[in-house]
């Protein structure tokens, strides 16, 4: 793509303002001052199955974003492309990278990128728990999402303290990869399951942490424009 | 100073270990096998969340087979595994993670429900089904019209090292019908030509049972 074309590039982002995976792309993106244009997309409604939208991402997921004329349709890959967008944007490599250059200390972010991205989130998702609330029963969901989410904080917890990584932020004094995908899941975990934060004191001082930063803040489920009553 | 092999934990049939296997191997990478089972309460030690994969490189571990794969991609460039171009990039990155996020830890949960009597053989089947049709369907829509050998290209890339172990576990544990999706089935059909995913393959693994399916 020519220079000329990268910088006029516009980006959209189509972000559900509930979704934790949409979260994490509008951190990454927010973090990196890469402006975009949001389209919100009801999941409550089904607007996932939207013919238009099931073309830019047929697992009907969100977020997608569009970037001229390549759509990326997965959080993950969104986080790891942000910074090459910036890059390309505003020709020059962003710092402090999402992604530290120590091979071990970023290793550790993917891995705790992927207890988030893998281990938790799929678990608790629509789909399944609509699933669980036929199969087991009305309201069985909320006690399965609070089982997956302390399953999986217990292990994040132990790992941060056996590596002994944390420092401001999950793996030292700058934001990286792992605390895009923690925010999400810890601000979920206490704003809508109710967890319990004091087995994982590491994780709420975090949460503490990304509420003070701006670029969190801004990324905030109740600051996006399609959620009820955001100004 | 001589460098030790890398210690691989691993399970025979665990598709996310087949991915690291793929992994190494394709990169010309000796290690250790240690088999790990459900019941090694050790092993909590070297993952806190229990899941094999884990690879231990001297002193560090590192766990869960993305974070595996990418740490194998910095230490040993040979025979990389994203290419360079962005978007081709990120379309590896999202057909890994639809595997490794999407259908695996729903195949793992059903698998795991059935094994504690949670779930019936039909629902746990089911479940399989449902979410391996949904993320292999938007899979060939997302390659739709792919002519190269591979998924992304001519040379095996990530997308590649996820794909091939799902579809073998689908095949030969959950009797996917692959005709369903003509991209993957072809695809297929050369991975198991690769020596690198032979090896690999849970039934060739040192505890793979005699009688494995």
């Amino acid at each position: 793509m020519a220079e000329a074309e990268a910088t006029a590039a516009r980006l959209r982002l189509y972000s559900y303002w509930r979704s934790t995976c949409s979260h994490r792309a509008r951190i990454a993106l927010s973090l990196k001052g890469v402006d975009y244009e949001y389209k919100a997309v009801n999941l409550l409604k089904g607007e996932q199955s939207d013919p238009e939208f099931v073309k830019l991402n047929p697992m009907k997921f969100v977020p997608a974003l569009v970037d001229g004329d390549s759509v990326i349709g997965d959080s993950y890959a969104i986080a790891l492309a942000s910074m090459e967008i910036l890059c390309l944007l505003s020709q020059k490599y962003p710092e402090p990278p999402l992604l530290p250059h120590d091979l071990q200390k970023k290793a550790l972010n993917h891995q705790i990128a992927s207890i988030v991205a893998s281990g938790i989130q799929p678990l608790h998702n629509l789909t399944v728990l609509r699933f669980i609330d036929q199969r087991v029963g009305a309201g069985e969901s909320v006690l399965w999402t609070q089982q997956q989410i302390e399953r999986g904080f217990t292990a994040i917890e132990n790992l941060i303290q056996l590596k002994g990584c944390a420092g401001k932020y999950a793996t030292g004094d700058e934001v990286q990869l792992a605390d895009v995908f923690l925010a999400p899941q810890i601000y979920a975990a206490i704003e809508r399951t109710k967890i319990d934060m004091s087995n994982y004191p590491t994780l709420a001082r975090l949460h503490s942490e990304y509420m003070a930063h701006p670029a969190f803040v801004a990324a905030l489920p109740g600051r996006q424009p399609d959620a009820p009553f955001s100004s | 100073m001589a460098a030790s092999k890398p210690i691989l934990y691993s399970a025979w049939i665990s598709s996310c270990s087949f991915r690291v296997r793929i992994a190494l191997n394709l990169k010309g990478v000796d290690y250790e096998y240690r088999a790990v089972t459900r019941t090694d309460l050790d092993y909590e030690k070297i993952n806190p969340i229990k899941y094999v994969p884990a690879l231990v490189d001297g002193d560090f571990v590192v766990c869960d087979s993305l974070a595996i794969i990418l740490y194998l991609e910095d230490k040993y460039p040979q025979h990389p595994l994203l290419p360079q171009d962005l978007k081709k990039k990120a379309i590896n990155l999202q057909i890994a993670n639809i595997v490794c996020s999407s259908i695996q830890p729903l195949q793992c949960y059903a698998v795991i429900g059935l094994l504690d009597g949670k779930l019936d053989s039909d629902e746990s089947l089911q479940i399989v089904r449902n979410y391996t049709d949904k993320g292999f369907k938007a899979i060939e829509k997302l390659l739709e019209g792919c002519d190269s050998k591979y998924a992304t290209g001519d040379e095996v890339q990530l997308a590649d090292v996820f794909l091939a172990p799902q579809i073998h576990a689908g095949v030969t544990r959950f009797r996917i019908d692959m005709s369903n999706y003509p991209l993957l089935e072809r695809f297929y059909k050369v991975y198991m030509e690769i020596p690198a995913f032979q090896v690999a393959a849970p039934e060739k693994q040192p505890d793979a049972p005699a009688s494995p399916y």
